[in-house]
């Protein structure tokens, strides 16, 4: 889901070449930019395109390497350098007559409303260049099916075997059960104690509720979040799908995004692709035509006193739970899932001070088993950047061991990447502890160079690039015996210590795209 | 050492489109000859030799590699330019065993981040991670694009007479969109469509051809 294209390969194309041109829009600007962030075949493409345009331009001169350094080429130069400067005096020119004129355009614009209002039912344009007229659904006259509730539970399960065993119990206390049919313009309310609830709507997209949370279905592809905390996830088909609140319209344009209805504030979270975001009056509940783009990674503030959006440089706490719940990862102890990329701000690391915070970072990083080499590689174009040169010798364990030694082509299995942060401004020495239980088979923990920990999937001679920054235990001093990293299955129980620098450790998953291929977690036929 | 008298020179020379622009070489050449000539002069014209020869030997590559990163041709030429700058500043750090260009390719990484940062508009941007992420790609990818450019010339051949016309024109003869579009009797826009239609056949056609190479083996 997380690695979803929004572009096909030849609309790809198109968008690149507008890049390169210069002429993209703004929407397919960022698009392009979210597809290039999660993909590495469209990362390949647009690497190959830039590099097409480059021999095309160098053609009279790739014979001859010394030929890019010709008279010609300065000459060029130097008159674009002609070219821009004329150019930028004439914008100068044209910046001091709209200054000039600005007030007589103001005084004959006042009385006409800086803001385009509308009501139930009409429309308004967003005026950040993503433009998308916002309808509010109004729910016919003669309800029809909206969404079915597809998994119902009262905890946070990582395994979806589980959840759907949990689902039948909570289904007995409250009026909903796992198939029912949710019609628009009704309410579905989810109330009581850590619980989860997961909507499919006819459009496709999907709506986990986390409890207390409260949603009216406005159409079959609409909801309106009256109050807590949902995770939308929208299939390319769907996209369009919206979430209103009393505060701001989220409008997906095929991502994972999380919204949260908190005092009096909504909070938004991109998990991955795009939304645009537009806030309400506070006391008309018009929607404002001001809309905000937010990508992957990215958070928001909408507030209706006054009306305005602003961006966060992360996730509202309160989102926690269910884009845990969503990602099937459960923490406990000083263990806190946030999406978003890292590094902490400064000014954020105060408030995380005490906690481990637990980044989603890199998506579906390819790692190829080479029976012939018998090495286990990640691919170097998709990993992070101070990952580059690692290799690990595979040593098979039993359960992998005889799909491993029966294959006769390198097989690829995809794994995600986490960030585990450790953060003590204030330089004096913290320990904190906790539990990450992945939904998914831990496939290698890396905290230094002379520290890792790791399942029996990789073993030993790991080779670290110079440029690895993470503060290992053996530089912090005496306390190191307080350091504790222990690996089981898809459960990593840490007891984690920092003084003044931070403290990192990379967690690799089995990606959730590729659970299907693997029994109960466990590495079953890798070569589907 | 290039000193502030040839940075100076430099500034003087881009803001002043009637001189020439300086390349590297020039840049280089322009040395502070008194300080040269006070300062062991044979060892700084051994060092300088060194530096133009390794420098030329990896421009093409370099420049190759900004322009995958900049949307614009004049932009990644001069990101490689200021690029070659700090490198001969920084050339005493250069560990002779290491290889020039992925050494050079680190700073010119830098200079297009910069770029970016400053880029309008500023919606079109990378961040610093997504260049990182495409100038790995690109780094990773030079044997599979040393091919795709081997068979560039032969799709350029099996071009369509008219199509081949126009993209020799612009590219190899530099000849302006407007200049095209009065010549040929066409808009602007009508030789800004063709050209780009034409450089997505290419692009297509390339990726064919190693298809095709790769069936054959």
């Amino acid at each position: 889901m997380a690695d979803r294209e929004i572009f096909n390969r030849k609309s790809l194309l198109s968008a690149i070449e507008g890049w390169y041109a210069g002429n993209l829009t703004e929407l397919d600007a960022y698009r392009l930019k979210e597809q290039l962030r999660t993909s590495s075949e469209s990362r390949q493409i647009f690497v190959e395109y830039g590099d097409l345009l480059a021999s095309l331009e160098m053609n009279s001169c790739c014979e001859n390497p010394e030929a890019v350094d010709s008279f010609l080429s300065s000459a060029l130069l130097a008159e674009e350098r002609a070219n821009r400067r004329f150019l930028s005096w004439g914008v100068a020119v044209l910046a001091v007559l709209i200054l000039a004129l600005s007030p007589l355009v103001w005084i004959l614009s006042k009385g006409n409303s800086s803001r385009h209002h509308f009501a139930d039912g009409s429309e308004a344009q967003g005026s950040q260049g993503l433009g998308h007229k916002i309808t509010i659904p109004v729910p016919p006259e003669t309800p029809v099916r909206g969404a079915t509730l597809v998994e119902l539970t009262e905890q946070p399960q990582p395994w979806p075997d589980e959840i759907a065993g949990d689902g039948e119990s909570s289904a007995t206390q409250i009026p909903w059960a796992i198939g029912d049919s949710i019609l628009t313009g009704q309410v579905f309310s989810l109330q009581g104690p850590s619980r989860y609830a997961r909507l499919r709507l006819e459009s496709g997209a999907v709506v986990i509720l986390e409890s207390p949370s409260e949603i009216r279905l406005l159409s079959t592809n609409a909801v309106e979040l009256r109050s807590g905390r949902i995770v939308g996830m929208v299939p390319p088909e769907a996209t369009g799908f919206l979430v209103f609140t009393e505060y701001g319209v989220v409008r997906d344009i095929g991502t994972e995004f999380a919204v949260c209805v908190h005092e009096q504030n909504m909070f938004v979270s991109v998990l991955s692709g795009l939304v645009e975001c537009m806030p309400r009056a506070e006391t008309t509940g018009e929607i404002l035509a001001t809309s905000v783009p937010l990508v992957s990674g990215e958070h928001l503030k909408l507030s209706n006193v006054p009306s305005e959006i602003v961006k966060t440089p992360r996730s509202h706490a309160d989102l926690e739970g269910v884009v845990c719940y969503h990602r099937r990862i459960q923490t406990s102890g000083d263990v806190r899932f946030l999406a978003g990329r890292p590094p902490l701000a400064k000014k954020d690391a105060a408030e995380y001070q005490g906690a481990i915070c637990l980044f989603e970072e890199t998506k579906n990083i390819p790692v190829t088993w080479n029976p012939e080499s018998q090495s286990l590689r990640f691919s170097k174009e998709n990993v992070p950047p101070e990952m580059l040169s690692f290799w690990a010798e595979e040593v098979a364990p039993d359960h992998v061991a005889e799909s491993l030694q029966n294959a006769s082509e390198p097989i690829t299995l995809h794994v995600d990447s986490y960030l585990v942060n450790l953060q003590s401004p204030d330089k004096r020495t913290i320990i904190r502890s906790g539990d990450i239980v992945f939904g998914r088979e831990v496939i290698a923990v890396f905290r230094s160079e002379k520290t890792l920990s790791v399942t029996d999937w990789v073993s030993h001679d790991i080779e670290f690039p110079r440029s690895w920054k993470v503060v290992g235990p053996e530089a912090r001093g005496s306390n190191e015996g307080n350091d504790n990293v222990v690996v089981q299955q898809d459960q990593i129980s840490m007891e984690l210590q920092a003084s003044g620098a931070g403290d990192q450790m990379r967690i690799f998953v089995r990606s959730a795209d590729s659970h299907s291929q693997s029994s109960g977690g466990r590495v079953k036929n890798q070569n589907n | 050492m290039i000193g502030g008298i040839n940075e100076f020179r430099l500034f003087v020379s881009r803001v002043d489109p009637s001189s020439e622009w300086p390349t590297p070489v020039d840049t280089l050449k322009s040395q502070d000859s008194s300080n040269l000539t006070e300062n062991a002069p044979a060892q700084q014209g051994v060092k300088e030799e060194e530096f133009i020869r390794l420098l030329m030997g990896s421009y093409r590559a370099l420049y190759l590699y900004a322009r995958t990163l900049v949307p614009d041709a004049v932009d990644a030429e001069e990101c490689v330019q200021e690029a070659s700058l700090h490198l001969w500043r920084r050339f005493d750090e250069f560990d002779r065993r290491e290889n020039f260009s992925r050494w050079a390719r680190g700073f010119v990484r830098k200079i297009v981040k910069n770029f970016h940062r400053k880029m309008r508009p500023s919606y079109l941007a990378f961040d610093d991670d997504l260049i990182d992420r495409l100038a790995s790609v690109q780094g990773a990818s030079q044997e599979l694009l040393e091919l795709r450019r081997e068979r560039l010339s032969g799709c350029v051949e099996r071009l369509s007479t008219r199509d081949r016309k126009l993209i020799r024109a612009y590219y190899e003869y530099g000849e302006s969109v407007g200049a095209l579009s009065r010549r040929l009797g066409v808009s602007e826009a009508a030789v800004y469509q063709a050209l780009r239609r034409t450089r997505l056949m290419l692009f297509e056609c390339v990726q064919r051809a190693l298809d095709k190479d790769g069936e054959a083996h």
